[in-house]
């Protein structure tokens, strides 16, 4: 493990100097994570994609001045929190305005990528498993940002109550207080849809 | 002894996340385990929480990024020198250092103003610097400010030490018009680089003003000298922080985040180009030609 540490330290003082193949193995162990998170809180592939690409260039440039305070990875996913929250303001600005002038294109162009109905249409998978899937999908789109968020960093990528308070600066009181009212919304939402 | 059995589940119950999250220390996390292996309720609700944490698991599994992302942030941040950031960040501590340097010449006009004619400093002030043209002189007022945020333009926070940002919760003044492209610009906007662009306030902005001067710039890097286009971005002192962001098409975009009153920062043509103000304020939407 400190062997480990030890390299990622290497890699990043590599890519604070400028080195671009660094930044790739950085970006290697660090992106994937960065767009989930992202992806839990805009719920748009292709905003998504724009806001990780974003959170990345940023990382490229605000690198030089990590100074190993905080480990690597909850120091990018506070910044590509911010960057969500920044799209999600846009967005929101974007929907007042187009809803202005027409209602029917705001619909269109701000509605939520839900699910991708081809995604499960994988005939090896069990059908039954992948509605199922589906409506776990569809029933994390109904909450609102926060516990979508929250839910990511704990359940599925499973950092701890301090790691997750690192990255969304709550003391670790209310990360566990908030884990739990979303957990206790999704239920509920699962429970009225007859999944769960 | 059914009784103390409930008693063991009402204490048990509440940890049983925790327990599922790993996060209780051996002793606390081998007496949930006692208790789950002799209750059925309890381990019933320990397998709940475990399948719906797989489920949200395989969930997530078909949201992998693409490859494509990976591939453009490279290919941008190869096209996008660090040496550029520099470039830009010199223009801001130039900036800064020379509006504190005109503050203080400024301040002693003011003093001086104000000993001639025996009034109030404020007046005088309010005179030689109006808001709306000239808030590098009020550089001082942001100065005195313990509470301003700083941020050093060398190494801009993105980082940690950021205040916890907020979610929107409604979408902002619905008089501001927020798609980009339709934003007021001044007549003649997309004219002569020497034509200041002045924009009016918005009505969600009440007492803020921005002035915007387009001017052409030359910014030394090590890959040489070259050459952009640069908006100079004023915007009156008690605006404690402004957020310039801006994206375009060759996939270079970013932000700045501001405590200046007076920048400028480089841009491109064809740039869209946003003022986060905080979200209380609203965001303007600016398209250049």
């Amino acid at each position: 493990m400190q062997k480990d540490d030890r390299q990622l330290q290497r890699t990043i003082r590599a890519a604070q100097a400028g080195d671009e193949q660094a930044f790739e193995v950085l970006l290697g162990a660090l992106e994937q994570q960065v767009y989930r998170l992202i992806y839990s809180m805009l719920r748009s592939r292709e905003d998504a994609e724009d806001a990780t690409q974003e959170t990345l260039i940023k990382l490229w440039r605000t690198l030089p001045s990590y100074r190993f305070e905080c480990p690597i990875l909850p120091y990018t996913l506070h910044m590509a929190r911010n960057v969500a929250l920044d799209a999600l303001r846009r967005r929101a600005s974007r929907v007042q305005s187009v809803s202005m002038t027409s209602e029917d294109e705001a619909g269109e162009s701000e509605q939520w990528d839900i699910a991708d109905p081809d995604e499960y249409a994988d005939p090896a998978r069990d059908y039954e498993r992948g509605e199922r899937i589906r409506g776990v999908r569809a029933a994390i789109d109904e909450l609102p940002p926060e516990h979508r968020e929250i839910l990511t960093l704990k359940d599925i990528e499973g950092y701890s109550y301090e790691q997750i308070g690192q990255i969304l600066q709550l003391e670790q009181g209310t990360v566990k207080s908030r884990l739990s009212r979303a957990r206790k919304n999704l239920a509920e939402i699962l429970k009225a849809r007859n999944i769960f | 002894m059914e009784h103390k059995h409930k008693r063991a589940c009402e204490r048990i119950q509440p940890r049983l996340s925790d327990y599922a999250d790993g996060e209780l220390n051996k002793r606390q996390a081998a007496e949930v385990q006692a208790h789950v292996c002799s209750c059925f309720a309890c381990a019933s609700e320990l397998e709940r929480i475990n399948a719906l944490r797989d489920l949200m698991r395989e969930a997530a599994k078909v949201q992998e990024m693409p490859a494509r992302v990976h591939a453009s942030v490279m290919q941008a941040i190869g096209n996008m020198p660090r040496t550029a950031q520099k470039t830009k960040a010199s223009h801001v501590v130039w900036l800064r250092r020379l509006g504190g340097a005109m503050a203080c010449v400024g301040c002693l006009f003011v003093i001086g103003v104000a000993v001639l004619t025996g009034g109030v400093g404020n007046k005088a002030f309010d005179a030689i610097m109006p808001e709306a043209n000239a808030p590098m002189g009020s550089a001082p007022e942001a100065a005195d400010d313990a509470d301003a945020p700083y941020v050093d333009a060398d190494s801009p926070d993105y980082g940690l030490n950021d205040k916890p940002d907020r979610y929107p919760e409604e979408p902002m003044d619905p008089e501001v018009p927020m798609e980009p492209g339709t934003a007021p610009m001044a007549p003649g906007s997309s004219a002569e680089l020497e034509q200041p662009e002045v924009l009016p306030p918005q009505a969600s902005e009440v007492g803020k003003t921005y002035t915007l001067q387009r001017i052409s710039g030359e910014s030394e890097g090590l890959d040489g000298v070259w050459t952009c286009d640069e908006l100079k971005i004023s915007f009156s002192s008690d605006v404690q922080r402004v957020k310039v962001w801006f994206a375009r098409e060759s996939s270079r975009e970013g932000s700045y985040e501001l405590t200046d009153t007076e920048l400028i920062v480089c841009f491109e043509e064809g740039d869209r180009i946003s003022f986060d103000m905080k979200m209380e304020e609203g965001t303007l939407w600016l398209t250049r030609k």
